[in-house]
Order: structure tokens, then sequence, then C-alpha cells
């Protein structure tokens, strides 16, 4: 359980993290993009995996496991529908496809914005702590949302019944796409995070 | 854990629901297993949404379903609690998929089939019979189990459904 002031500091830092990965995303589509939610709490496991909605709702998601100090998994979720117009947004020529299918090179302009956006966030929040983190390439999947969220805490819930959970809500209301982002540090990680919050 | 009658029952990560006919058990699973444990003749099913394999090692949980360990005892008490008898007691289950295989440490991404492995092995321990599984591959599954056809229905994001 961590304490009411270590959580709003690590929200302090996680609003830097969001307003950075927020001028880089706006930098990258070419779009105005807004936070539209940004929070860090502690959570049960079953709160994590509703976080995008019904578990069985359809996600297409990017996922991006952090190394070094400040580890953990992250990762960045769409609509199906979003997807498509991020892609649209970002060049795609293809308009009339089957539904569910994404070509190899929207998946890599998708898994362009997860690199983008899950690297500017964290870069940015451990920077200010002095602490040194590497996400790894993100790696495309379109899935139930309860199915990748489940996924992604796995690590985590070997330590606890709730974790802490850094979330972000970015929504580009020009094209109309709203974009997930979780991030769940290493029980080891918040030690680090702490840490560096006291020094 | 929960008795609810007259809807479809949502079992939620690290949790063990129980119903009876003629309602609905379901989960949505990723590395996860879902197990479920029925009487037929009583017409009485239990589901746990098993998230890791062993207890032993980590810390101790609230959460019923959590461990395979504790997920098979819990629903044999349960369920016998409820009125199903031990000897009759069969089970399916579902999941132990690895999504993330290049992403994920190789530890988490094994973690799937080790719930499988586990979930095998304490059924062995308590003598239930398996009567169908459907287990590893890389893609999530929505089951739903239906104590009254013993039908226990997996459908992938693709829509496809199969029963076992």
């Amino acid at each position: 359980m961590l304490s009411d002031m270590l959580l709003s500091e690590l929200e302090i830092i996680a609003h830097r993290g969001a307003e950075n990965a927020c001028d880089a995303l706006s930098i990258f589509l070419g779009k105005k993009v807004h936070i539209s939610r940004n929070g860090v709490a502690e959570e049960s496991l079953q709160s994590i995996t509703q976080h995008f909605g019904e578990e069985d709702m359809l996600g297409v998601a990017l996922l991006s496991r952090i190394s070094g100090q400040v580890s953990g998994n992250a990762v960045l979720m769409f609509r199906r529908e979003d997807a498509r117009r991020l892609v649209l947004l970002l060049g795609s020529k293809v308009e009339q496809v089957e539904p569910l299918v994404f070509t190899e090179m929207e998946r890599s302009m998708l898994e362009e914005t997860g690199n983008i956006t899950i690297s500017s966030f964290m870069n940015c929040m451990t920077s200010h702590l002095n602490r040194k983190c590497l996400p790894n390439s993100p790696v495309y999947a379109f899935d139930l949302s309860g199915a990748i969220l489940s996924d992604l805490l796995i690590e985590c819930a070997e330590c606890d019944d709730d974790m802490v959970v850094f979330s972000t809500l970015f929504s580009c209301a020009e094209e109309n796409i709203q974009i997930l982002f979780v991030h769940l540090p290493s029980p080891d990680s918040l030690k680090s995070l702490a840490e560096g919050l006291k020094s | 854990m929960s008795e609810i009658n007259g809807r479809v029952i949502k079992v939620l990560i690290g949790q063990v629901a129980l119903t009876r006919s003629p309602n609905k058990l379901e989960t949505v699973l990723g590395s996860c297993v879902g197990l479920v444990l029925y009487d037929e003749v009583e017409k009485i099913a239990g589901m746990a949404h098993i998230v890791l394999p062993e207890s032993a090692q980590h810390e101790a949980s609230n959460l019923p379903g959590k461990y395979a360990d504790c997920a098979v005892a819990c629903l044999l008490s349960a369920l016998q609690e409820h009125g199903a008898q031990r000897k009759r007691l069969k089970a399916k289950f579902a999941g132990g998929a690895c999504m993330f295989a290049n992403t994920l440490d190789k530890k988490s991404s094994d973690i799937g089939s080790c719930n499988v492995l586990a979930v095998t092995n304490y059924l062995g321990h308590y003598a239930i019979p398996i009567i169908a599984s459907d287990v590893g591959g890389s893609a999530g599954r929505k089951v739903v189990f239906n104590p009254a056809t013993k039908e226990y229905s997996i459908q992938d994001f693709m829509n496809r459904t199969q029963i076992i």
C-alpha cells in the first residue's frame, strides 16, 4: 500500500510524462492531441483488466516491455475504428479493407506510434528522477482487451492482488481518435521510483 | 465467491463463481486458465479464473481463483457445500495462451503453459476426470459454460466458436 504522499508525487511525474508523450504524438500525427484523463492509482487485478471497457471488447494493442531501473510493461490501446483512422492519417492508402485486417505497413505505423508514445512518456518520467529505462520495440496485437490487459499484469500479479497503474487517455478530437496508455511498473521499479522521489 | 441466479455470471480475473442451470458462467482469458468443474446430475458448476500456477513462493492472496492449487481446492469444497457429489465432478478448461511471446520475458511468456500444467496436475491429484480442454495458441478466448448442457463454448477475436 503506497502512501497518499507518494501517490501524489507519482501523479506529478506521470503528468510530466503524459505531457511529453502528448507533445510527441501531436508532432508525429501533425494534429493537436489532448490529455483527456491522466492518473496513478493502486488498483485491483479486476479493475485493470477492464480499463479499456468490457473485457470482451476488441482492441488494437502495442505492448512494450520496459527494462532498466524502472522496468515493467506498457501498452498503447485503440479501438479498431480509431486505429483505422490513425493509419489513414499517417498516410495509409488502404481505405476499404476487411475490418479486422491491418497490412504490414499499417502495423508498422501503429508500432511506431506505440514506440514514440511509450518512449516519450517513460523517458521523460524517469529522467526527472535520474533513473534510466529502456522501452523495447512494441509488438502489435489485435485481440480481446481483457486478454491483452490480463497478460500485461501477470508479472506484477505474482507479488500482490493490487498494483500501481499509470493510465493516460489521449484524444485527437479533430480526427476522433482516442489512445489509451497503461503502464504497470514492476514492484522493484516502484522502490526505485520512490527512492528517486526522495533524492 | 458468488452464487447468483438468473443470468450470465462474469468471472473476473482471480475469482471463483458457482451457478446452477439455467445460468451460465463466462470469462475472458489470455494466458490465464478458465477451469470449470461440474456435476451433471445436480446441474451445478463452478468456474475459476486462474492467473498463476502455484501459491507457494508468492504473497498470500484474497482471490480464491488466483492460483491453480487454491482454485481447485476452493472449487471442490464450494461445489460439495452446494450439493455436488465429489465422485460425479468432471472438469473442462481452456486458456493458457502465449499472446506476447516476443515481448515479455521468458518467465512471463511461459505462464500460460505453466498454468495448464498445474491445472492438469491438481485435477489428477484430486482424481477429477478431464473431459475436454482447449489450451495454448497465441490468441485470447471468451469462454462460456452452460451447466444445463455441459457445453463449454470458446470464442476467439474473429468470432470463431468451438464447443468442447
